[in-house]
């Protein structure tokens, strides 16, 4: 008995592979632009309406078996600094330290612009950086350590109309820490509480 | 988009602290995060503490032999990977375990005991939306359940969590997205009811 194939193939090619569903090509899409991975302001909304529960705090018998866990470990310090060579070396095999080296220069400047508020008045830099309040002994040669772009709230504030239309205002409230580390190993932390008003169009009936 | 801000604080870290209460301060803002991700991952309050423990003891050990590179802000990702790792282990020897034992009022004297050790703070005003909450986060596929733990209350970016579980970001980002809109829905009753401020 011999089976031919030929009929249930044209049978099976008359078969079309069903449409991907708006959502699956909305998250296809959203992966293709890399933007998946980032919150809408109603999904951090969402979010921060169930961080408002706080995880339940450890129990005293818990918190004293796992600080005699740690006991003998001092507790150590945030990061290794690799100093910068005091005199020229001689050409290293490759420059990738040259790199991490601007790379850290780089990052520094980002974390000094973290101190220098955003001018307001039309001032000139020079003059707003006088302004802004510098610690008394600030010292030189800070190292950023750590970044941290908390996210501290969101809420709704309500709908408002503009171009004839409806728009949703966002409040997200985030509060910027950046840790420095100076020459000596001492650590600073600069905080830099931060307000976004987000305007996103809103549903109607 | 409008942006305000206002002028930066800096303060200086005091040095030289004894060694424990740094320890218990880290202890005391971590802890709570890391134990909820156990109680997700476990099946039981004192499996959750038994596998914290043991992390933690990891961890310290690393430390101590000088193995672990980098510093604090590291430790959470590490911490995290192994609670699961930990978790695994610890339900393939159960399962092997309760296939010798009998489980008869096993389930009840879980949920007894589930009931004394609840996941969130308890605040009187808001108690009920808790353990609705709470209810329906355990009732979730744990695939997404640990998602939504490691990403809400452990306050970690896709791109951790996907290291973490060993998936894509993009993929942490659809599990949460997931996760979340099943608890939505599976809260929606209670939301109609008033129960619920979610």
């Amino acid at each position: 008995m011999s089976f031919d194939p030929t009929s249930l193939e044209a049978e099976l090619r008359k078969l079309s592979p069903s449409t991907p569903s708006d959502s699956l090509l909305a998250r296809l899409e959203g992966c293709a632009e890399a933007s998946w991975a980032e919150l809408d302001p109603m999904e951090i909304q969402r979010e921060s309406r169930l961080r408002s529960f706080a995880p339940a705090r450890l129990s005293p018998a818990l918190m004293a078996t796992l600080e005699s866990a740690v006991r003998d470990v001092p507790f150590p310090g945030n990061v290794k600094i690799v100093a910068f060579p005091k005199h020229a070396p001689a050409p290293p095999a490759n420059t990738r330290s040259w790199w991490s080296a601007a790379a850290a220069v780089a990052i520094l400047g980002a974390s000094a612009a973290l101190l220098i508020p955003a001018g307001k008045s039309g001032m000139p830099p020079s003059a707003n950086v006088q302004t802004s309040p510098r610690p008394a002994a600030a010292p030189a040669q800070l190292v950023p350590a750590g970044f941290n772009r908390g996210l501290s709230e969101a809420s709704d504030e309500g709908v408002i109309w503009s171009d004839k239309r409806p728009h949703r205002v966002l409040k997200v409230v985030y509060r910027d820490q950046v840790t420095l580390r100076d020459a000596e190993g001492k650590t600073y932390q600069v905080e830099r509480p931060r307000v976004e008003y987000i305007v996103v169009p809103a549903k109607t009936d | 988009m409008s942006q305000e801000t206002e002028m930066p604080t800096m303060t200086a870290v005091p040095e030289a602290k004894p060694a424990s209460s740094e320890w218990r301060a880290w202890l005391e803002t971590h802890g709570p995060r890391l134990l909820l991700f156990a109680r997700q991952q476990t099946r039981s309050p004192e499996d959750a503490e038994d596998v914290l423990q043991d992390a933690i003891v990891k961890l310290v050990e690393k430390i101590r032999n000088d193995e672990f590179v980098g510093g604090p802000e590291a430790w959470q990702p590490y911490l995290y990977t192994t609670i699961r790792r930990l978790a695994i282990d610890l339900s393939r020897r159960d399962d092997r375990r309760k296939r010798r034992e009998d489980s008869v009022g096993a389930a009840e004297g879980e949920a007894q005991t589930e009931a004394f050790h609840p996941w969130f703070e308890s605040e009187s005003s808001d108690d009920e939306t808790r353990v609705q909450l709470e209810s329906k986060l355990k009732e979730l596929p744990g695939k997404f359940a640990e998602v939504i733990v490691m990403k809400i209350w452990g306050e970690r970016t896709f791109a951790e969590i996907g290291e973490t579980l060993g998936i894509s970001q993009n993929t942490a980002a659809s599990r949460y997205r997931y996760g979340l809109e099943a608890l939505k829905k599976s809260l929606g009753g209670a939301r109609r009811r008033g129960d619920l401020s979610i």
